[in-house]
């Protein structure tokens, strides 16, 4: 596990072993593509020989629909914005 | 009764107040003290303690004393199955893949136990606890070893159980076997990125906002357009660049303290270091103040002359902790929590005891609230209608606070207090009955929305009888202690 926190926005046709589906928040970007974001000290996804592929900051930072977007060494809410996102929808209280 | 005059006054301050006493009657409830690290684990089995920076899985309650219950495994009453047996008293032998030991009628849904065993042989050895179903393992070991876990057990079944995998069983001896209650509700988290952080701040706040400070290496931060000061100790060269190209700074000597005010655009500032850089400190400002030594994360913040804060950091995402259901019994709550509110940009779920404000039955905690759109905090008491005791706007983020919420159903009673001040009141017919059984989400409602974006410094909720200000009083200053608010 990083000490640095890793912010995951995932399209939904894709899958990552850090977003769960079931409680992952939706987050929009400015074409109203969604993504599932996780954000957290996260451990690293493993390859096939079970080594750890560490999360790398997406270039372009902007969230990308067809892409797995990340963005390592920022505050979760700071990551989603630079990355162009904003929250779906606030639920009513 | 006469009572020493000294200790009446340590009793006024609230010197000596132990929160275990609120739960003396066994009032259900819980009391999370962060300030405990004995409490924190990164998993939810409760092997690995948290350390600062880490995500917190399992976050023990202190309301029932964490002083574990009696034993429950009785050597000699196992029920087996596929040739298993007990000898010598007290050891399990699983001789082939599919045999088991079972004890019935020892466990419940909703509790948590610590289990402890020694298993030797080899194979997959598969532990149930209440559920005996294939597909409800509670924990799997696959090499031999002395095994302590936390499990808490399922909704259904009562039964221990250790059983030989059906494919590649484990074949062997299983001993020292101890199967024994940690009371308590303990919210647990097991999604990795949805655990809060635990973190340390000085009393004072944080103002460093680099990290790694003691040996500054080359790092970027976000930067807003408002004036820094930059300031370090050492023979090194701090250069800037992107949202800034103020400098660069170049250190004097060892013992020498430089430092270079500038105002950046907003945006990523990155600061470029060659030599020695200590003691590093950015902060917001034309003065440098006193410095703040930055751990590995930003989540490690001390300062020299300040105590520290020990809490939990959610992120405003997707964080959250939850237990399993308590069941008050009682139309009667009190909720004493130590926070920092980093943002009112949307609301936020500090905590609901139900996954929804629709149910009946239910406490529950904003802050911020978006009834007010604003700086402001929001508590909930409902039996089958809804009270709320908002505050005033007055409490605009970034602030931290001690809150009290006091929910009477039958009373009609919502009080909301700040820092030990009435700040809100509804007596709004709160309908009838109790409150209901649920799980307790902290930090997001039923765990998919609303996201609390802030710090959890003590968190204490008690299902119990009305309390007096003799006790409300030593409670709040005891959060307080805890949050770094000073409440008179």
């Amino acid at each position: 596990m990083t000490l640095d926190t890793t912010t995951i926005a995932l399209p939904p046709s894709m899958t990552d072993p850090n977003v769960n589906p079931e409680t992952a928040p939706i987050w929009l970007d400015a074409d109203g593509n969604e993504y599932l974001v996780a954000s957290g000290q996260l451990d690293e996804p493993l390859d096939e020989d079970g080594n750890p592929i560490p999360y790398v900051t997406s270039d372009p930072i902007e969230a990308q629909p067809d892409r797995l977007n990340v963005v390592v060494g920022m505050d979760g809410l700071s990551a989603l914005a630079a990355m162009g996102l904003t929250v779906k929808e606030v639920e009513a209280e | 009764m006469t009572m020493p005059l000294v200790l009446l006054n340590r009793r006024r301050r609230g010197g000596g107040f132990n929160p275990a006493t609120l739960f003396a009657l066994n009032e259900p409830g819980v009391w999370y003290d962060p300030s405990d690290l004995t409490t924190m684990f990164t998993d939810t089995a409760g092997t690995t303690p948290a350390t600062v920076g880490t995500g917190v899985a399992l976050l023990l309650d202190k309301s029932k004393g964490l002083v574990l219950g009696p034993e429950l495994v009785i050597a000699g009453q196992w029920s087996f199955s596929t040739g298993a047996t007990e000898s010598p008293l007290g050891t399990l032998n699983l001789p082939a893949s599919g045999a088991s030991a079972q004890q019935a009628n020892r466990v419940a849904s909703g509790r948590t136990y610590r289990v402890d065993f020694t298993a030797t042989g080899s194979g997959t050895l598969n532990v149930h606890i209440g559920d005996t179903a294939a597909g409800a393992v509670d924990f799997s070991v696959n090499t031999s070893g002395t095994y302590s876990r936390l499990i808490a057990c399922d909704a259904i079944g009562t039964a221990i159980q250790f059983r030989s995998a059906g494919t590649s069983g484990f074949v062997g001896t299983v001993s020292n076997i101890s199967v024994r209650e940690l009371p308590g509700f303990h919210a647990t988290q097991s999604t990795p990125a949805s655990r809060p952080t635990f973190a340390r701040i000085p009393a004072s706040g944080r103002r460093n906002i680099l990290v790694g400070t003691a040996t500054l290496a080359t790092q970027t931060r976000v930067v807003t357009a408002a004036q820094h000061t930059l300031s370090f100790r050492g023979t090194g060269t701090v250069t800037l660049t992107g949202a800034s190209t103020s400098g660069p700074l170049v250190g004097t000597g060892a013992n020498d303290i430089v430092s270079l005010t500038f105002t950046p655009t907003a945006g990523n500032l990155t600061l470029t270091v060659s030599g020695t850089v200590n003691d590093a400190q950015l902060e917001l400002g034309a003065v440098r103040t006193a410095y703040q030594l930055v751990g590995a994360t930003t989540f490690d913040v001390t300062e020299a002359g300040q105590p520290d804060l020990w809490h939990l950091s959610f992120d405003g995402i997707d964080d959250f902790l939850v237990t399993p259901t308590i069941t008050p019994g009682i139309d009667k709550a009190q909720v004493f929590a130590g926070v920092r509110k980093v943002s009112d940009a949307v609301s936020g779920m500090l905590l609901e005891h139900s996954s929804g404000s629709s149910n009946s039955g239910i406490i529950a905690v904003n802050a911020p609230s978006a009834v007010s759109a604003g700086a402001n905090y929001r508590w909930v008491s409902r039996g089958t209608s809804t009270a709320e005791a908002v505050s005033a706007n007055s409490f605009a983020a970034p602030i931290t606070n001690v809150l009290t919420g006091i929910g009477d159903i039958a009373g009609d009673n919502a009080t909301l207090r700040v820092n030990g001040t009435q700040a809100a009141q509804s007596t709004a017919d709160q309908g009838t009955g109790n409150f209901l059984a649920y799980p307790l989400y902290i930090g997001r409602r039923g765990g998919t929305s609303l996201p609390f974006n802030g710090h959890l410094y003590s968190l204490i909720v008690r299902f119990g009888p009305n309390l007096t200000s003799d006790t409300i009083g030593p409670t709040e200053r005891w959060v307080a202690n805890k949050t770094g608010v000073v409440i008179p």
